[in-house]
């Protein structure tokens, strides 16, 4: 499968139009919306099936149990995150805030603290003759790399037969960005990304060839560790 | 005040309301905290720049007192950290800089060193200071950029004008937390609607007083319009979709100084969110 994902830095500048546009004139049978902070190909995809959807778990979430917890401040004075908040002479998590780490939990001398699941959003699969992977991040969560990495999971197991598959990508050039740029780990697998052009954000552009490149170093530590892992 | 503008889509016009609003101001402090894309210093063009570095911590390994445990390994939620060849390894990328490592290290081997994550950029404008907070490339968050963007608001008199990221993951909640009024640019259009409505409901989740500038109106839409009556959000203001203002955009002006209309029709919105603010 060939991936072509569109790409541009800054927002509102075209992504999801060029995508739907290409999706239509290439009869496209696989595509995928990889901006799950704020998905919008859905609406343009006029799919008239009705999607599976499954819970997306995301990184945990500490709890802090009131009747074990003493005060003592240790969990405070150990996070981070600033995810530890005083309540009544107690202490508990602030859900936003907390991305999972399990240090309060590691460090809490009265067992207080246990992790649990967290749903962080939802995945959405259409099928109906066409394959259409999608996704939405849960209010305020963050790791949304993963969740991209998930969605472009999903499609290649989907549409294994597609000759093509295109991608919306999220904007900017964090986390979730080198996670819609990065390859599938087969050499068989190729993606080129092609970034929206605007007269005024050529920076943006820049960014995301130094993006490609940053990638495809992801991509060569990923197969050394192969490498290392089964010697070949 | 600490106005946070956003919007869910992005190009709604964000940067450009935050940035005529900080010049309608006179005197205020303009703070973007679009880390991934911080465009508000391409129209505000601050001047005398300093630069500071924002480091969060990552673990390095000393190989001498390193007894191969694993322990770090396990620990790590992020799979940040492999052992490989006899030894740890980390993954700068990758880690969130918990510290986890070195506290369940027992035979002391963990030291932490600082990991650049991205760069806060102060200048000022005439009156206006600007801050600007720039995320390195691929870095998993940008809530410690953020943070110490967000340490430089201005006084409680005086105007501080954030320009928030797109979306509504925890980034823009980092941004909104501290913000005493929301501002929400939307767009008439599916697109707009459907993402304005994601970012109304963080901002009612954070208990934020919420007002609506429509930008790039043009004609009717009432399903947004509708969406704003049923919920009670105030629209404040419509910015006509106009080529004068697409081009001011494109070459990098700022609307305010370049026509008295707008200079006017900024002045005005300020002076509305001031009230319902108060309200």
């Amino acid at each position: 499968m060939k991936k072509l994902l569109i790409l541009s830095g800054k927002g509102g500048t075209g992504k999801t139009t060029v995508a739907a546009a290409f999706i239509d004139m290439l009869q496209a049978n696989a595509f995928a919306d990889c901006d799950v902070d704020a998905p919008n190909l859905h609406i343009v995809a006029n799919l008239d099936a009705v999607p599976e959807r499954k819970d997306y778990y995301g990184s945990q979430k500490a709890i802090i149990d009131m009747d074990k917890c003493v005060g003592c401040g240790t969990c405070f004075d150990t996070c981070r995150f600033g995810a530890i908040t005083p309540c009544d002479e107690k202490y508990q998590v602030d859900e936003y805030a907390c991305e999972g780490c399990s240090v309060c939990h590691f460090v809490c001398p009265h067992e207080a603290v246990t992790m649990v699941d967290d749903i962080a959003g939802e995945q959405i699969l259409y099928q109906n003759g066409q394959v259409f992977s999608t996704a939405k991040l849960k209010m305020g969560r963050g790791n949304s790399g993963k969740l991209v990495t998930e969605v472009k999971a999903t499609l290649t197991k989907y549409a294994q037969d597609a000759k093509l598959a295109i991608i919306d990508g999220s904007p900017g050039i964090g986390c979730p960005v080198i996670a819609s740029v990065t390859g599938v780990d087969s050499g068989a697998h190729r993606c080129r990304a092609l970034p929206v052009r605007h007269a005024r954000y050529g920076e943006n552009i820049r960014n995301h060839r130094h993006l490609r490149r940053k990638s495809m170093r992801v991509h060569q530590q990923a197969r050394y560790l192969r490498a290392a892992y089964t010697g070949h | 005040m600490k106005l946070a503008i956003l919007s869910g889509k992005g190009g709604t016009g964000k940067t450009f309301v935050a940035v005529n609003l900080a010049v309608a101001a006179g005197t205020s402090t303009y703070i973007d905290c679009d880390v991934e894309e911080p465009n508000g210093r391409l129209f505000l063009k601050p001047e005398k720049l300093t630069t500071q570095t924002v480091a969060t911590k990552m673990p390095a390994f000393d190989g001498e007192k390193c007894i191969g445990c694993r322990k770090c390994v396990d620990f790590c939620r992020f799979n940040a950290l492999v052992y490989i060849k006899d030894k740890p390894m980390v993954f700068a990328e990758i880690c969130h800089s918990c510290g986890g490592c070195a506290l369940v290290c027992s035979a002391g081997a963990i030291t932490e060193i600082d990991k650049p994550v991205g760069t806060v950029e102060r200048g000022v404008r005439s009156d206006i200071d600007v801050v600007t907070g720039c995320l390195n490339l691929g870095m998993p968050s940008g809530t410690p950029v953020i943070e110490t963007a967000l340490a430089y608001i201005g006084g409680a008199d005086e105007l501080t004008v954030i320009d928030c990221p797109p979306g509504s993951s925890c980034t823009v909640m980092d941004s909104v937390r501290g913000a005493d009024y929301c501002l929400l640019v939307a767009e008439p259009t599916a697109f707009g609607l459907h993402n304005f409505k994601m970012v109304y409901e963080l901002a009612t989740l954070l208990g934020k007083p919420c007002g609506v500038v429509i930008n790039k109106a043009d004609g009717e839409y009432p399903a947004l319009e509708d969406f704003c009556a049923e919920h009670g959000i105030p629209i404040l203001c419509r910015i006509p979709y106009s080529e004068e203002l697409a081009t001011l955009g494109a070459s990098g002006d700022i609307a305010v100084c370049a026509d008295d209309k707008y200079a006017k029709l900024f002045r005005d919105l300020l002076t509305d969110i001031k009230k319902e603010a108060r309200a």
